[in-house]
């Protein structure tokens, strides 16, 4: 009966031997699975081709272009579904990209089509060319709508500036005098960054505090804003009531009575270029000039028809307080306009000269109208002109305001005792030509937090200013150091705030924040604003499609990288 | 693929180089982004660096399925490539996270950072899982068989269980074997020995064994038996856990054998712990298909994710290629 019982053998012959070649549901899965996957990739990829034209995608899928690295930034999206509006297929974009030469004919192409839109100066005169090598080294889109190709990081600026001199083409260096660049700028800190240095001041010491404001202008603030502007302690105020210019008086005046001391404020002359200028401007100020829509970054210039002349009128004549000498000319003119003022004054007063005889040809030592009208006019006009311009030398000070020597330089030479020149003032209408600055976008902060010089009085209004300018040549611009203070690497007060240290900085201190490279944060205003125009003119149609119009030249434009 | 002490001595080398590959790939690409207002992107010169060895390791990560599915390939043992497969699959993290500047960019370039990292993750899931899963197979499962062959050990189950019942109560039918069975299981019946295939612990150790019972004739009032079989056991033994059976729980299944013995008389016993230890061994079975489908289900994500990253890769190399 043996052969009836079940062996090992038979029991494991119970599993066919070819089992494997019968597939499990779960390799079968896998393989459909994966070819749906690949059917699925090529299906999504080809829904976005733009079948029509297929080197290019559905412009109606523009958020979602299936090639496009990132969503290029608001400025150019009108071109999200047209690589070839900015790339030159197979050419690298950036010139430093990596397996591309150094200065890469091709990212110039590239360069091309950026400038037909966005020509730009030089940054440098001095720049080497291969240190720059394209527009995409620097300003790199595809990085969201809300990126800002111009807001770039430190490194791209240290790069050259924490050594410049490594990166200047020496043939081509200028000697530019104060204007020379520092050669190593590192990050915005009193280590890193130099002082600042505007044109319109001297250079006193090296620590960039002790500047000396050369603008050529008789004024200083701390007394403007002393009550009652007072230049001796002991000496009357000046009233509301003195002011000489009647429709003047209210702007400064605004709700103090007439016999009270002038107090003069920031905006008594400040006034920013956003100013809702029909509805705050004096009525004398002139508005026809300024531009509508300014973004109210600076103050507008000030002029001494709008801010000065409500005192200091130049008014020669108590008899004829209407009569004034025009501002902005040399004595010479000064006099010319005099001798007129006084012929006619001379005539008015005594219309018999008029009547006189007067002989056709001209007789030995006579002379065509009266010698004593003649010596008349002669005294007036110099009598006037001493007025105006009193010769400080002898010490006969002046006991008026409205006169130039108030406020300006003469030359020294002389000519019948009056300044053959009035030097010109310098004031800038922007003082740091090489960095921007908003002044309303630090409205939040008191002007005296960054310009105390200009304060006579403490902030309790009681006591006298110790850092108040004691001259006209006082500089009350603030330096680093008072940047820093928030434009720093944000210091907290320890971990849990256990720390005594004030908080500090936070606000962004990267090198954009104060410069830009092409001067491109107001494209045709300041430095090379002649040569931003673009560089092509298109219709609509070839604007839209990216395609190339008619080169437009301008005078003096040349390519930003030659 | 298990790491265990028997073969973690392959892998320190594996880890070393991913940890040294990773801190310098970090250092370089922090100096290029030093003073910078973003990460470099892909096409800066560290990132399309790490792309292109991230790109080239991905590839190799697909040949993996090459070199299983053509086993007359001998380019490296397969467990060499598995390790290899591992190990640089998680190096293309750091090296493809870079690469994108910490970045989703476009919808291409965002899709294809959703399946790699979707990728990474059922590949880390899975090697999770082969560290967990055959180490708890090899302990609960002792009654483990070829996972395809299921359902064909399970009806040889039930053969073993009605020649068992029809000894001691009876015939019953065979009818629902196919031919082949019929002949493999009912030759020759009646048979002289029983054979039934059982799991037995013997301390720590546990392992199939067969028993083989001499037949006798039929017990008189061994009724229960045959109507506990036909009612529960055998379809418990049919479909398993898909069964509304109380055999699915082994307590109760416990008490219910326990019951029976207490009903019949001492020499259906051995024949009734044998039934027991059939429904433990289906238990067993769809435990091991439940465990069986962890251990393998998450490569029907792996793979198809794989192919499509794959595809798409290429493709957006081609276009970084073009529009660099």
């Amino acid at each position: 009966m043996s052969f009836n019982r079940e062996t090992g053998k038979d029991r494991w012959n119970r599993v066919p031997k070819d089992y494997y070649k019968h597939r499990d549901p779960i390799p079968t899965w896998k393989i459909l699975l994966s070819t749906g996957a690949l059917v699925l990739s090529l299906a999504w990829l080809s829904s976005g081709v733009d079948w029509a034209r297929p080197t290019s995608w559905k412009a109606t899928d523009r958020n979602s272009l299936r090639a496009n690295h990132g969503t290029l930034t608001r400025a150019h999206s009108l071109w999200d579904s047209q690589c070839d509006a900015c790339h030159i297929p197979f050419e690298p974009i950036d010139g430093r990209a990596l397996f591309s030469s150094v200065s890469s004919p091709s990212s110039r192409s590239s360069d091309k089509l950026c400038m037909s839109c966005h020509a730009g100066p030089d940054h440098h005169d001095s720049t080497i060319d291969a240190e720059v090598r394209s527009c995409a080294e620097c300003h790199r889109d595809h990085q969201g709508r809300d990126f800002s190709l111009v807001r770039l990081g430190d490194n791209e600026c240290t790069r050259c500036h924490q050594s410049l001199e490594k990166h200047i083409d020496p043939k081509r260096k200028k000697k530019e005098g104060r204007e020379a660049f520092v050669d190593s700028v590192t990050a915005f800190n009193e280590s890193g960054h130099p002082p600042f240095g505007p044109e319109a001041a001297e250079l006193v010491s090296k620590d960039g505090e002790s500047l000396k404001d050369r603008s050529k202008l008789k004024f200083n603030h701390a007394r403007h804003m002393s009550p009652g502007i007072v230049k001796n302690p002991g000496d009357s105020p000046y009233t509301y009531e003195q002011i000489p210019v009647n429709e003047e008086r209210p702007r400064y005046q605004k709700w103090a009575r007439s016999t009270d001391a002038v107090q003069l404020d920031c905006s008594s002359c400040h006034q920013l270029d956003s100013t809702e200028i029909g509805a705050s401007a004096p009525p004398t100020m002139a508005t026809s000039g300024f531009p509508s829509r300014s973004p109210g970054r600076y103050y507008l210039p000030i002029t001494f028809q709008n801010e000065c002349r409500g005192c200091h009128v130049l008014s020669f004549d108590p008899s004829r307080k209407n009569l004034e000498v025009p501002h902005g000319v040399q004595p010479d003119q000064v006099r010319e306009f005099l001798r007129q003022s006084q012929t006619a004054q001379v005539l008015l007063a005594d219309p018999a000269i008029l009547e006189g005889y007067t002989p056709t040809s001209r007789l030995p030592g006579k002379s065509p109208i009266s010698v004593t009208a003649r010596k008349r006019l002669d005294e007036a006009v110099s009598r006037e002109m001493r007025f105006m311009f009193p010769d400080d030398s002898t010490g006969s000070q002046h006991q008026n305001a409205n006169n130039c020597m108030e406020c300006h330089y003469y030359s020294k030479d002389r000519i019948e005792g009056y300044p053959v020149r009035v030097e010109p003032t310098r004031v800038p209408e922007v003082w740091f030509t090489h960095a921007s600055f908003n002044h309303t976008a630090h409205r939040g902060v008191s002007c005296r937090d960054c310009h105390s010089g200009a304060y006579a009085m403490s902030e309790d209004g009681k006591s006298l200013n110790p850092r108040a300018s004691s001259s006209n040549v006082d500089y009350l611009i603030p330096g680093i150091s008072n940047c820093v203070q928030c434009h720093a690497p944000a210091s907290s007060q320890g971990w849990f705030g256990t720390s005594p240290a004030p908080v500090k900085g936070g606000a962004s201190f990267d090198c954009t924040e104060c410069h830009r490279y092409h001067n491109g944060d107001q494209t045709l205003q300041g430095p090379g604003a002649s040569v931003q125009n673009a560089g092509a003119e298109r219709s609509i149609r070839q604007f839209l499609e990216a395609r190339s119009g008619r080169d437009r030249k301008m005078p003096g434009q040349k390519s930003p990288h030659p | 693929m298990l790491i265990d002490r028997r073969n973690l001595a392959r892998h320190w080398p594996w880890l070393v180089f991913l940890i040294l590959v990773t801190i310098a790939a970090t250092v370089w690409h922090s100096l290029s982004s030093r003073n910078a207002s973003n990460w470099p992107g892909g096409g800066s010169p560290s990132g399309l660096t790490f792309g292109i060895v991230g790109g080239l390791l991905i590839l190799f990560e697909f040949a993996l399925w090459g070199r299983k599915k053509v086993r007359s390939w001998r380019i490296g043992r397969v467990q060499d490539w598995m390790i290899a497969h591992i190990w640089l699959g998680l190096l293309t993290i750091p090296l493809l996270l870079l690469h994108t500047g910490f970045r989703w960019g476009g919808s291409l370039s965002t899709v294809l950072l959703i399946l790699f990292l979707s990728v990474i993750a059922s590949g880390i899931w899975g090697l999770i899982l082969q560290q967990v899963l055959p180490t708890r197979m090899l302990h609960q499962i002792p009654a483990e068989t070829i996972h395809s062959q299921i359902d064909r050990v399970v009806r040889f189950m039930i053969a073993d269980a009605r020649r068992l019942v029809s000894t001691i109560c009876g015939p019953i039918s065979a009818d629902f074997l196919d031919e082949t069975e019929k002949r493999a299981i009912l030759h020759g019946l009646p048979v002289s020995h029983l054979t039934v295939g059982a799991v037995q612990t013997v301390g720590r150790v546990q392992g199939k064994i067969l028993i083989t019972q001499v037949p006798h004739a039929a017990i008189p009032g061994s009724e229960p038996l045959s109507v506990l079989y036909l009612n529960s056991i055998e379809p418990y033994l049919l479909s398993g856990n898909k069964s509304q059976s109380p055999l699915i729980l082994p307590n109760k299944s416990a008490l219910i054998f326990q019951e029976l013995k207490k009903k019949l008389s001492p020499e259906t016993h051995d024949a009734i712990s044998l039934l027991e230890n059939l429904c433990d061994q289906r238990r067993q079975l769809d435990r091991q298909r439940q465990l069986h489908h962890w251990l393998h289900l998450w490569l029907i994500i792996h793979v198809p994710l794989s192919a499509g990253l794959v595809v798409l890769m290429l493709f957006h190399i081609w276009i970084a290629l073009k529009y660099r």
